[in-house]
């Protein structure tokens, strides 16, 4: 009896796994990159963004990054922060605790470059212009 | 030193860092044939030092990093931390801060033994598993960018309760989820776990009784597959789990299969405990304000909790700055893969290598920090 | 004629253009059958350019030569086997009396390449990925014989050509040896060291075994030869048990030749169908549950097979 147990286990476990072949009449699961992608969501940790309105230029976005990726540029007369999008780790510090709401990520996160130096945001007239691709 | 050597002619196999099996830990094997008579590990190749760059930052900084412990398992190293700090000053987290964080753990638990079946199955040649279990990742992960706003590292929890709050369109597309994700437990069940060749390969092989699982220092479904029956969750309870009802799934075996067949079993208690937690989710505050200068009165704190490699540990000292004054982080994979690994493989083949050191799950980010 | 044949139809290039189609369908239903998409048709034969044409690095300490030509002969070898096998008429170009036992001879060259692959590389990997190879040799070669011969041991008959008449006047072999042909596709699952039974090139524990030192144009050969061999084994396996060509009978002309060529075809792709699900089901057996369950299931399933068809034979019901 034990001999017949063990051996109709082995038979159904050795069938059993031939039932993966219903999956040929289903969709597939995976998304053809470049022509179907997921858009990111509309919380997602993206790049940023700045309202040189609102900035007070008070630089507590500098001191609170843990990589010290954000430093004070001059632009327009004024000191406002730039972002080095290499060192960033995408934590949303800076946001949190911007006192005026002035500096957000964006859910924007198909970022390219070649060069080292592109990957600072620069400032332009609505705010961090990316030099990247 | 007088040693008689026997003349084996051996030859020397690295299981390399740089290998599809071993994610980035390095081992040396010496093999005779096809039997491993001694593996020596060598870990050391993902130490980035985080004790002590935690030294020198501030409670909201040092959450973001303690992601990084273990990426394969983000919440348990940031409920840790933040556990910790909130022990030593006595801080009360709101009720509903905590059941969401506990919500994210769990999934996140969830999302940590998926992927250890995907990366079981690759290193057995088991080619559908693998692709089919990356695919079931992706429902947790577009969970975890709904709430978090970040797929894998989450950076989500803050001394004082979480960083953003969930919506109700995440708690419906939970739910949809974990329904899928049952639907899957089956399939696994009849496709993986009650698969000839998964068994053929995971039976008997690598094998612990309780007492050396317990001298060993195993934690985690490696020694509750072992017959004893020890889950931090039950034993020294926080946060929100008195509340909630969970079985905990021990085996008699203490072999390879055991321990697969306890994570799985793990899987759907989890999916059960988020559907509790979803369920009685209170309203109001989730999180504590508090200045990102805080800082924790003096003292002292060992909190210990569950991750899904096993018990994580984290040892905290606060001298009254804003800066801790020393983090320590007991891994569970540490003991997995620098004592039980070549404990358990002398003796066996070389194709039983791969199969115990993935079957003790360990994260080789984990082991080094 | 002979040049024609040789080179062009059933010889080389037509020989190497189905083995890439063999690579795409394999691979792409393998991908359908995980849920995910596949590559595109020219996938293999995009792969096979970008080899061609990368460095072919040679280690210091192993012999240049012989390392050059195990590729160059394992692909000859899969070659002058796929000519010998009738693929539009009861007769392939060159047929005579024992050309079934020169093609499964040709076709287990392969395995003793990658033996010699793996011994002169010089590399730990390459070691055991050949000592691995030579042992599995010893697993599946004794049923694969069993069930590829038992048509010849039943009939009496020992020509390919001779064999697909058979068929063409009586029933196909697969009525009378059914499980014969469970275990010769088996045996050929693990002679082309296809997953469950990839042991030579576990990837995940040896990094790639015997193929550890090729790279460039040497490994693009060796792909193609284990391609080759995908092709050639499906293919001897559909013209002794699903009757080749024959669906209706023998038509004449030309026609007949092209209808006989397309069901040929329909019947080879059948094989390697169920090939691939056996391969999409199953992870990697170790190295002594293969040989224990070679010896302990299929070559009995084989031997009795065989005895039942020669009773049967005998009692004057075949």
């Amino acid at each position: 009896m034990i001999k017949m147990g063990y051996l109709s286990d082995k038979f159904s476990r050795t069938f059993a796994p031939f039932g993966i072949l219903k999956n040929l009449f289903k969709k597939p699961m995976t998304l053809q990159f470049p022509y179907e992608s997921l858009p990111p969501l509309a919380d997602y940790r993206g790049r940023h963004a700045l309202d040189l309105e609102k900035c007070a230029g008070c630089f507590i976005c500098s001191m609170i990054c843990p990589n010290k990726a954000i430093w004070p540029a001059e632009f327009n007369g004024r000191r406002y922060p730039q972002v080095d999008l290499g060192k960033c780790c995408w934590c949303q510090l800076c946001e949190e605790y911007c006192p005026n709401e002035a500096i957000k990520l964006t859910p924007h996160s198909m970022m390219v470059t070649m060069d080292k130096e592109s990957a600072i945001l620069g400032l332009g007239e609505e705010g961090f212009v990316p030099r990247h691709k | 030193m007088d040693i008689e050597e026997k003349e084996i002619a051996f030859l020397t196999v690295p299981f390399g860092p740089q290998h599809p099996a071993s994610g980035h830990f390095h081992a040396l094997m010496k093999v005779d044939g096809e039997t491993v008579l001694e593996l020596e590990p060598h870990p050391g190749y993902l130490h980035r030092g985080f004790e002590k760059l935690m030294e020198y930052r501030i409670h909201p900084q040092n959450c973001v990093l303690a992601d990084r412990l273990d990426i394969l398992d983000p919440f348990p190293c940031e409920l840790g931390y933040v556990n910790a700090v909130e022990k030593i000053a006595g801080l009360e987290v709101p009720k509903r801060g905590r059941y969401i964080r506990i919500i994210m753990t769990e999934l996140g638990r969830i999302l940590s033994h998926i992927t250890w079946i995907g990366v079981l199955s690759m290193v057995l040649g088991f080619d559908s598993a693998n692709k089919i279990a990356w695919g079931d990742r992706e429902k947790i992960i577009r969970l975890n960018e709904m709430a978090t706003g970040g797929r894998i590292y989450p950076c989500y929890l803050c001394v004082g309760g979480a960083r953003r709050d969930i919506s109700q369109e995440f708690v419906d597309e939970t739910s949809k989820a974990l329904d899928y994700l049952e639907g899957q437990l089956s399939f696994y069940d009849y496709f993986v776990f009650k698969n000839e060749t998964f068994v053929m390969r995971m039976e008997k092989v690598g094998r612990m009784t309780a007492e050396e699982a317990i001298d060993l220092g195993a934690t985690g479904p490696n020694l509750r597959a072992c017959g004893v029956d020890y889950d931090v969750r039950k034993d020294e309870p926080y946060e929100v789990y008195p509340e909630v009802e969970f079985n905990v799934i021990t085996r008699e075996e203490g072999d390879a299969y055991a321990r697969s067949l306890c994570r799985r079993g793990e899987i759907a208690e989890s999916i059960s405990i988020v559907r509790q937690l979803l369920n009685n989710l209170p309203d109001g505050a989730f999180r504590i304000e508090l200045s990102p200068v805080w800082a924790a009165p003096e003292g002292e704190c060992y909190f210990c909790l569950e991750a899904a490699r096993g018990e994580k540990c984290f040892h905290m000292v606060s001298d009254g700055s804003p800066f801790p004054y020393r983090v320590k982080v007991r891994p569970p994979s540490l003991s997995h893969s620098l004592v039980q690994f070549p404990y358990l493989v002398k003796g066996n083949t070389i194709a039983d290598v791969p199969a115990i050191y993935w079957s003790l799950d360990p994260g080789p980010a984990d082991v080094d920090r | 004629m002979s040049i024609f044949y040789l080179i062009v139809f059933p010889g080389f290039v037509s020989l190497f253009l189905f083995s890439l189609l063999c690579e795409y369908i394999d691979r792409k239903v393998t991908a359908r059958l995980q849920s995910r998409v596949g590559p595109p048709f020219y996938q293999p034969w995009a792969d096979f350019i970008k080899l061609m044409s990368k460095e072919s690095l040679v280690p210091t300490m192993a012999d240049r030569k012989i390392f050059t030509a195990i590729p160059v002969f394992g692909v000859a070898a899969v070659v002058t086997a796929f000519i010998y096998i009738p693929l539009w008429s009861t007769r392939s170009p060159f047929p005579f009396t024992g050309d079934i036992v020169v093609v499964i001879y040709l076709l287990s060259l392969p395995t003793l390449l990658l033996f010699l692959a793996g011994w002169h590389s010089t590399n730990v990997f390459g070691t055991i990925g050949a000592t691995r190879g030579i042992t599995q040799l010893f697993g599946y070669e004794v049923p694969f014989l069993l069930a590829l011969l038992s048509p010849a041991l039943v009939t009496g008959i020992w020509s390919l050509s001779g064999i697909l008449n058979y068929q063409v006047e009586h029933t196909w072999f697969i009525a009378y040896l059914p499980l014969s042909f469970i275990v010769a596709i088996i045996s050929l699952a693990g002679k082309l060291e296809r997953i469950p039974f990839d042991i030579p090139h576990a990837a995940q524990e040896i990094t790639g075994g015997p193929f550890t030192e090729y790279s460039g144009a040497r490994l693009a050969l060796m792909h193609l030869m284990l391609d080759m061999e995908l092709f050639a084994g499906s293919a001897l396996i559909a013209a002794l048990f699903l009757g080749g060509f024959d669906y209706i009978g023998v038509i004449p002309g030309l026609a007949g030749s092209v209808v006989g060529f397309v069901l040929f075809l329909i019947k080879t792709l059948i094989v390697l169908f169920i090939l691939i699900c056996i391969k999409a089901a199953f992870a990697r057996i170790k190295i002594d549950q293969l040989i224990s369950m070679s010896l302990k299931w299929l070559a009995p399933m084989a031997l009795i097979q065989l005895l039942i068809a020669v009773g049967l034979k005998f009692a004057g019901v075949l």
